[in-house]
């Protein structure tokens, strides 16, 4: 290369190569919020409403949620029924699961009136039956797997949502001469917002959508099991989680748009400027199994082997020692 | 041929003396003579001793044979006539006293005195002096001297640097005290007698010069002035008068010829009229990589950037980092950001008018640069001499060979690239009327990651039609054609999209400058603008890709403008300029318009009616819009000038990205987007020192928005036929303070500017969800209260100089999170502050340019120079833009993005011929 090149070179990489830099950033406190972190589905109950508030927090610092306890909680249908929850712990309060199970139809509005007299009110959710999953099929890709949906998103007036969560159990094998082999649960990362809702679709069939990426380990090894929630919810949950989605997996582009409060559907019922945070959530929900063994992908190392005297991890010589952990099959396993 | 004339001047000398003595009537002269065996050179030689006359004669056409002849009483020219008999020759006989003998085509030419005179001195001079002197213009051919004694002498006067030909300089032959001055193509021509004369040539803003022609026959000049400046130690004089700045009537206003511009540091190794612009005080961007410019807080769209008499939509290549202009082709730009003449409508915050060269009209020319990002060539030719010229250019950027070349993943998946080309025909007609066409056409791609690719490109046509109505009034009639395309193309699964959009237009204006007396100029006209928009279309970005395809239906208005302005001399100290603007706004169909419930908040939820119109007009808006200006003398270098601007904006841009991007929408005013309104108030004192060497100034200013453009948060913007569901209307106020230092001349010079400048909006609606920050006021995303740019330059020398570029300005207001919280076991969701309620890090950067350009020789043809440049000298990292991520389930950290991080080194090659 001539000097010309190694100078083209030298200008370009330096320029390029470092765009992106971590920096202080101060932050002033703002006052405290509520929050509201509560579901009611036609799963049966019984049904928690979590409130709390939101604590002072700035680049750098840990936040913690003290509890918002002594509150009056309350749901209420549009047949003018109404649902009782009581604090169990602080902040947490629950329905009776006997007298309350929410059904497709109808429509549901949270009500919390809080020790200091002050009211809020949910916005009306109406739950609509979530439709079946037609087809589930994963994809490796660079050491990940990658799984897809094939669902629908019915048309109706008020538009179809749609979200997933999903979790996972896969089956382990110990090293010892026992040779035990435990059901272990998988948390995915609670990060992953996967949701889609009709304004973005124009069919109402939705193929391929995909829900979740796991990076590909040794948990995979044996068999593993994706248990997937399909659920049906309304479509201020609906903005409101694709705003999430935006705001928590916005990266560095300068073309993202600039980020912004995330506004739930909950409000004071005297004085709608307060600001409260969280999200009163209602839906139907199907539950799906999908099973992938460590076969269909390229036999992932094993998480124990060699000797059994020579291992160290603990959940190589006692499955059960691992967090979450059962030597009974669920009743779903295949 | 040298020797011919030589021995024609011999035997002038040798009579000349005889001629004064013998005046006779050669025609009734009777001759009696008998010659033997002698040539005719010799019959010659012996007549003009026996009759006093002279006789001229090439030797080598006279036949060298000799022989006899007998006269008598034989009259002289029959005599004559018989010894040229058959030779092919004939004769001609000047003031009774010389004979021309030559070929019979040769003798229709009448001789004068002063042609023997001149080739006695120039006899002379030849055998004084050998050789030619340098410092001499010859204008003619030599060995074909004007028999008249006179020739026309043809010219054109040039800036020897830049090529333009310059209007209005004149030449003044000294001696004669003939002059002239040059037209419209800087040409210029006068009627000299044949010899030695002096020049003068002068122009406004130049260095006079004195020079020397040599004149033999009628020719062509072409004289060259080296801009004043560039001389040391001379006193400076502008295009523009010197103290044009004091004592002009509007206040805001700036001018930079593309020579000042060439002057201040470049960016990146490119002279850029939009960057240049950026060093004055009160114009910002919003960092590297933004589209467009800030002219005092307002928004990008509120900028009205023209070249002729066409608008741009998009006026930046690679997001900024360059213009669209190709400084090659530019004149001069002139920014009005105080006072907007009345002639000028349609944009709140400023005007960019942007005026191209024409062509040489006389002789062919070209320039160019080579860069390591870009190049560009320019030629300039006459189609028609003094008639008829053309200018072209191309510009392009192989950066895309750059960035594959490196081997870097990061690189490969980027890359920019760019071409712009410009065409301009000019043509003269009678009665001084000129006829000019322009095309212009521009293309960028720009990939950020391998995914992500924009594309915009525009188009202009624009026709031009200039003419003196008499003295006092003239007129111009234009009509342009534009297309501004661009794409959007984003790769990523499912979700992969396609999106496009269109803004065009068709315009047409006509112009009047009327000049009745000194005291008053007034310019009125109409102007009309058809807009044909095409809000977007998305489709699927490959075959795997759910999303929908969506097109929005196209949208056309009418903006028409009429328009009158006096400039008012009242006296010496007092000058007014009183102007109106009538516009109007026409919303055309076919179009769809919805109507909302006013008791709701605007969503597509409430909408009330959908009204379908076929064709015909949907929406109507007007507005009346007063524009004055006042300037009172102080002193004869001190002057306090007042202005007032209110204008209407019937089309805006719909951005919500920290940088305008190029598939930001353009958006008509319709029944639910009214048109912006603003008033624009500035008041500002000028003070020139030491003889308008150095210009000073504070300005300051206030600026009303009303039916201001924002958005909803995280609002959805691309393709949505209910767009009005994601906007709000709100009001701002601009305000701020500008200082201003200049010294334009000398070793040492340089700018420096402050400028105070706020930008606040409130948006205050009547549902919480159509209110940002509670309805309290808040910084706009523009708002950037301090910004100091410096700018000295040093004039090392004729070909050296080296200049400096330091800028600094506040952090832009940005949103950053201040809580989080959890929900359904996703663990932390962020809150984020009120909009704008945090500032991104201050922006400072210093550039440093070193130029050397090859001697200043006059008969230098290929002249070149180097450009050297660092930007960005100290490897500062400004932050562009600041984001934040979560780290884990726990901290939040934040992240700021650089566009051009660290020292960025260029170096260009510019070359003229």
């Amino acid at each position: 290369m001539n000097k010309f090149g190694l100078l083209i070179l030298l200008a370009i990489s330096f320029s390029i190569n470092s765009c992106v830099t971590e920096i202080d950033f101060p932050i002033e406190s703002i006052p405290e919020r509520m929050v509201v972190d509560g579901i009611v589905s036609t799963l049966p109950g019984p049904y928690f409403i979590k409130l709390s508030r939101s604590a002072t927090f700035g680049v750098g610092q840990d936040n913690v949620q003290p509890p918002l306890s002594e509150a009056q909680v309350k749901v209420k249908d549009d047949l003018n029924n109404e649902y009782t929850f009581v604090e169990v712990e602080a902040g947490t309060y629950i329905s009776d699961s006997a007298s309350f199970r929410a059904v497709v139809g109808r429509t549901y509005t949270l009500e919390v009136v809080t020790s200091n007299g002050r009211t809020y009110n949910s916005r009306p959710e109406k739950i609509n039956p979530v439709p079946a999953i037609d087809d589930i099929r994963f994809e490796l890709d660079r050491g990940t797997i990658r799984i897809f949906v094939d669902t629908k998103l019915p048309r109706r007036p008020e538009g179809s949502y749609l979200r997933w969560r999903t979790d996972g159990k896969y089956e382990w094998l110990e090293n010892t001469f026992a040779g035990k082999v435990c059901f272990i649960d998988d948390r995915i990362d609670f990060n992953t917002i996967a949701v889609a809702g009709s304004p973005d679709f124009a069919d109402e069939n939705l193929l391929g959508q995909e829900i979740v990426i796991r990076p590909v380990d040794k948990r995979f090894n044996r068999k593993y099991a994706f248990n997937i929630n399909q659920q049906s919810i309304s479509e201020n949950a609906w903005r409101f989680w694709r705003a999430a989605d935006l705001i928590t997996n916005q990266g560095s582009s300068i073309f993202d748009p600039p980020p912004a409060k995330i506004i739930g559907n909950m409000f004071n019922v005297d004085d709608p400027s307060e600001e409260v945070l969280g999200l009163f959530m209602t839906y139907d929900q199907s539950l799906t199994h999908f099973f992938v063994s460590g076969s269909e992908l390229g036999n992932p190392p094993a998480p124990c082997g060699g000797s059994p005297f020579g291992e160290t991890d603990p959940g190589c010589r006692n499955c059960l020692s691992i967090n979450n952990s059962t030597t009974t099959p669920p009743d779903y396993w295949e | 041929m040298n020797k011919i004339v030589l021995k024609i001047i011999c035997l002038t000398i040798v009579v000349l003396s005889a001629v004064q003595l013998s005046a006779q009537r050669l025609d009734s002269l009777k001759i009696d003579a008998d010659f033997k065996n002698q040539s005719l050179a010799e019959i010659f030689n012996k007549m003009e001793s026996d009759y006093g006359v002279d006789f001229y004669f090439d030797p080598t056409l006279l036949p060298a044979e000799k022989s006899d002849h007998t006269f008598s009483n034989t009259p002289f020219p029959k005599a004559i006539l018989d010894l040229l008999a058959g030779q092919g020759l004939g004769f001609s006989i000047y003031n009774d006293y010389a004979i021309i003998v030559a070929r019979e085509s040769e003798l229709e030419k009448e001789y004068t005195r002063d042609f023997f005179v001149f080739k006695e001195q120039q006899s002379q001079n030849q055998n004084q002096t050998s050789g030619v002197r340098e410092d001499i213009i010859v204008v003619g051919n030599p060995d074909n001297v004007s028999p008249t004694g006179k020739a026309n002498i043809k010219g054109y006067v040039e800036d020897k640097n830049s090529d333009e030909f310059l209007i209005g300089a004149t030449v003044f032959a000294v001696e004669q005290a003939i002059g002239a001055s040059t037209n419209e193509t800087g040409g210029f021509s006068f009627e000299l007698p044949i010899g030695k004369h002096t020049l003068e040539v002068k122009s406004i803003s130049y260095k006079d010069r004195e020079i020397t022609i040599q004149v033999y026959s009628d020719g062509e000049l072409r004289l060259e002035l080296l801009e004043a400046p560039v001389r040391l130690d001379e006193v400076t004089v502008y295009s523009d008068a010197p103290d044009q700045n004091v004592n002009s009537t509007t206040v805001g206003i700036e001018k930079l010829d593309i020579k000042q511009m060439k002057k201040l540091p470049s960016f990146l190794g490119e002279v850029d009229v939009m960057k240049s612009m950026t060093l004055l005080p009160g114009v910002s961007t919003a960092g590297e990589g933004s589209t467009g410019f800030n002219v005092r807080g307002g928004n990008v769209d509120q900028n009205l950037v023209m070249q002729e008499e066409a608008f741009f939509f998009n006026s930046s290549h690679i997001l900024g980092l360059y213009s669209l202009f190709n400084p090659d082709m530019v004149k001069n730009a002139t920014l009005y950001k105080g006072m907007i003449p009345a002639k000028y409508g349609g944009r709140l915050s400023s005007v960019l008018d942007v005026e191209m060269k024409e062509g040489n009209y006389h002789r062919f020319s070209g320039r160019g640069g080579v860069g390591l990002l870009a190049s560009r060539l320019t030629f300039e030719a006459p189609i028609i001499k003094e008639k008829t010229s053309i200018i072209a250019g191309i510009r392009s950027s192989y950066s895309n060979w750059v960035f594959n070349s490196i081997d870097l993943e990061r690189l490969n998946n980027s890359s920019a690239f760019y071409y712009d080309l410009n065409a301009k025909i000019s043509h003269l007609m009678k009665n001084n009327s000129k006829l000019s066409v322009s095309w212009y056409q521009s293309f960028d791609r720009f990939k950020i990651t391998e995914n992500t690719t924009f594309e915009w490109n525009t188009k202009i046509l624009n026709v031009k039609w200039k003419k003196p109505l008499g003295d006092k009034l003239s007129t111009s009639l234009s009509g342009s054609w534009s297309n501004y395309g661009s794409s959007l193309q984003d790769i990523g699964g499912n979700n992969s999209t396609n999106f496009r959009q269109e803004a065009s237009y068709i315009k047409a204006r006509n112009d009047y400058l009327f000049a009745p007396n000194a005291k008053h100029n007034i310019n009125f006209g109409v102007e009309a603008v058809m807009y044909d928009m095409f809000p977007g279309e998305r489709t699927p970005g490959d075959n795997i890709s759910l999303v929908a395809a969506k097109e929005l239906p196209r949208e056309k208005g009418l903006e028409t403008g009429i328009y009158v302005q006096d400039d008012i001399s009242i006296s010496s100290k007092l000058a007014v300029s009183l102007g109106v603007r009538f516009s109007t706004f026409f919303g055309m169909g076919p179009d769809t318009q919805f109507n909302y419930d006013p008791e709701f908040p605007r969503t597509t939820g409430n909408i009330t009616d959908t009204i379908n119109y076929a064709s015909g007009i949907t929406n109507t808006f007007y507005g009346l819009e007063p524009r004055a200006s006042l300037r009172f003398s102080l002193t004869d270098n001190a002057s306090i000038k007042f202005g007032y601007s209110r204008t209407y904006q019937y089309v805006n841009q719909i951005s919500n990205t920290a940088s305008v991007t190029p598939v930001d929408q353009w958006q008509l005013s319709n029944g639910n987007i009214p048109p912006q309104k603003g008033h624009n108030f500035s008041l500002g004192l000028f003070n020139n020192l030491k003889d308008n060497k150095i210009e000073t100034s504070i300005e300051v200013y206030y600026k009303i928005i009303d039916d201001l453009l924002e958005f909803k948060d995280l609002p959805e913007l691309l393709v949505n036929e209910h767009l009005e569901t994601e906007l709000l209307s709100g009001i701002g106020r601009n305000y701020g303070l500008e200082l201003s230092l200049r010294k334009k001349t000398g070793v040492f010079r340089g700018w420096f500017s402050y400028t105070y400048s706020r930008s606040r909006r409130q948006v205050k609606g009547n549902f919480p969800e159509e209110t940002i920050n509670q309805g309290f006021w808040y910084n706009s995303n523009y708002d950037k209260p301090h910004d100091i740019t410096l700018t000295p330059v040093l004039q090392l020398n004729k070909r050296n100089s080296l200049s400096f570029n330091f800028t600094y300005s506040t952090g832009r207001p940005t949103t950053a999170p201040v809580t989080k919280f959890r929900v359904d076991n996703v663990p932390s969701i962020p809150v984020y502050s009120l909009r704008n309620q945090f500032r991104i890090p201050d922006y400072h950067r210093l550039d440093i340019s070193y130029t050397i350009e090859s001697s200043h020789r006059i008969n230098q043809k290929w002249k070149s120079s180097w450009t050297f440049s660092i930007y960005n000298v100290y490897n500062r990292r400004n932050a562009y833009s600041v984001y934040f991520e979560q780290d884990g389930f726990s901290q939040v950290k934040a992240y700021k993005v650089s566009i051009l991080g660290s020292a960025f080194p260029t170096i260009t090659y510019n070359f003229k011929f």
